[in-house]
């Protein structure tokens, strides 16, 4: 119980509540313990990403071992990830010979290994992923757009001003009104502008204070140790 | 050469993903498995050079001798050099201000700093969850990540989200504007104000208080179709990309005009 239980409470609490002192005591120690454990969380999340990534080779290791339905796929998965990995880690890796770079410069370093990874396989694999949606995309805009009633018929209205007004071909349609004076006001990208400033920033800034009180409470209740959801509890 | 190896790559792993629209082929699934197992390694690597290797690994021990073995290398786990009663930065191991000869001699200080065994050992307990055994020592990390991140939120979202958010909304009217600033301005804020009606789910909607949560949903519509615009916008800039790339630079390869 103590170390399932209170341990990671009573970290929870003192982290908590220290790392909200510091923002109202600057002064050290306070201060300083506040932007040391600033770093140590940004190393903690770090520590995460790597149990990620092993949790991932834990799983597709499993699936090949049992023989699952397109384990050979899984295997894809094991060998892209080792050869990254190797090139990621290994500082030593360079195309040609006779380079003596820092440790860990090789990240962002164009005659790396690592590096054409990254921009001939990591970057057109992400981009043409999220550039398939424009396609899934344009169903789910015929699906959303159908206005059935008020409410959809303004989103359909705000959506398609804001698309047709930011666009070359879309601001054709009123090029004929005059650039400035009154009728200005109703041209494409004005009107595109001003739904974009107005009513869209009204709506979201709803939408951002409603947030902030929301994660205000939720680490209200994190703090105080009622939340204890993290420990599988209600 | 490995450029081109490289254009080709890209090349056909982009057109195995697009094969998906057609519908599910191994070729997708070869980039798709590719992609899992590339993007997990290369997200862990910028991880580890970007945090652990300098803000971990630079504030804990190590053997002097295991210090020298990579000076070369790198100098984030040495504080200052210190040589003949002189004192020098880190940085004079690498910037050519002292001689292969000088470093050997040279005495490398290192502060250690004990707290910093704290994130690594909560780092290492997060791998206790690959054990199901010990694997609620891995709450412990996770605790941490957490009352962190609430201590953190608290503040920074009460101060940058709500109020100034809320004074952003108020003070302009306070302003001495132009009637049509006027009248922008009393937009934002019926919108922000109903946009919060809407979103208080203590009371029921009904009567006065359902009227201005209607009005607050017309303006969240707004808002949704504007996002919903943009995110379309992206995609198909991004899928035009592509096409640039498929085009310019992979035919470019063959016919010679790009690359």
């Amino acid at each position: 119980m103590l170390l399932k239980r209170w341990i990671p409470l009573f970290i929870l609490v003192f982290v908590g509540v220290l790392t909200l002192i510091h923002w109202f005591v600057p002064h050290d120690p306070i201060g300083s313990l506040g932007r040391d454990f600033s770093q140590f969380f940004d190393i903690i999340a770090s520590f995460a990403i790597i149990l990620g990534a092993a949790n991932l080779l834990k799983l597709q290791s499993l699936k090949i071992s049992q023989r699952k339905k397109g384990w050979p796929f899984n295997l894809v998965t094991i060998i892209a990830f080792a050869l990254t990995a190797w090139v990621g880690l290994n500082w030593h890796s360079y195309f040609g010979s006779g380079h003596h770079y820092l440790a860990g410069t090789h990240v962002n370093n164009p005659d790396s290994h690592f590096f054409w990874v990254w921009w001939y396989i990591f970057t057109p694999l992400s981009a043409t992923m999220y550039a398939l949606l424009a396609f899934y995309v344009a169903s789910a805009s015929y699906r959303a757009f159908r206005a059935r009633n008020v409410e959809a018929t303004v989103l359909l209205v705000a959506g398609i001003i804001i698309m047709i007004g930011r666009v070359p071909l879309g601001q054709q349609f009123t090029a004929w009104l005059p650039d400035h004076g009154f009728w200005s006001g109703f041209r494409l990208e004005r009107i595109s502008d001003w739904i974009y400033s107005y009513p869209n920033g009204a709506g979201q800034r709803a939408v951002m204070i409603g947030i902030a009180l929301g994660v205000v409470s939720t680490s209200l209740r994190l703090i105080l140790g009622i939340e204890k959801s993290f420990l599988g509890e209600e | 050469m490995s450029e081109t190896i490289g254009i080709w790559c890209a090349a056909f792993l982009t057109l195995a993903i697009f094969s998906f629209l057609y519908k599910d082929n191994p070729f997708y699934k070869f980039a798709e498995h590719l992609f899992t197992g590339v993007s997990a390694a290369y997200w862990m690597s910028v991880a580890f050079w970007s945090q652990v290797h300098p803000n971990l690994c630079g504030n804990i021990w190590w053997p002097e001798a295991f210090v020298r073995r990579f000076l070369e290398f790198t100098y984030v786990w040495v504080d200052r050099v210190e040589l003949d009663g002189q004192t020098y930065a880190a940085n004079a191991l690498i910037d050519g201000s002292l001689t292969p000869e000088m470093i050997q001699r040279a005495e490398l200080v290192n502060h250690v700093h004990v707290m910093y065994y704290i994130p690594l050992i909560l780092g290492i307990l997060f791998f206790t969850r690959l054990i199901p055994k010990i694997a609620y020592l891995s709450r412990w990390p996770l605790a941490f990540v957490m009352g962190m991140a609430a201590g953190l939120r608290l503040y920074s979202f009460l101060q940058s989200n709500a109020m100034e958010q809320i004074s952003a909304t108020i003070a302009p009217l306070a302003g001495t504007p132009t009637v049509a600033e006027a009248l922008n301005n009393l937009v934002v804020l019926i919108g922000v104000f109903t946009g919060l009606v809407y979103f208080y789910f203590s009371r029921e909607h009904k009567g006065l208080f359902g009227g201005l949560s209607r009005v607050g949903v017309y303006f969240l519509m707004v808002s949704f179709g504007a996002a919903f615009g943009y995110t379309v916008m992206a995609r198909v800039s991004l899928l035009l990309g592509r096409f640039q790339f498929l085009i310019h630079d992979w035919l470019g390869t063959m016919t010679g005009a790009g690359g």
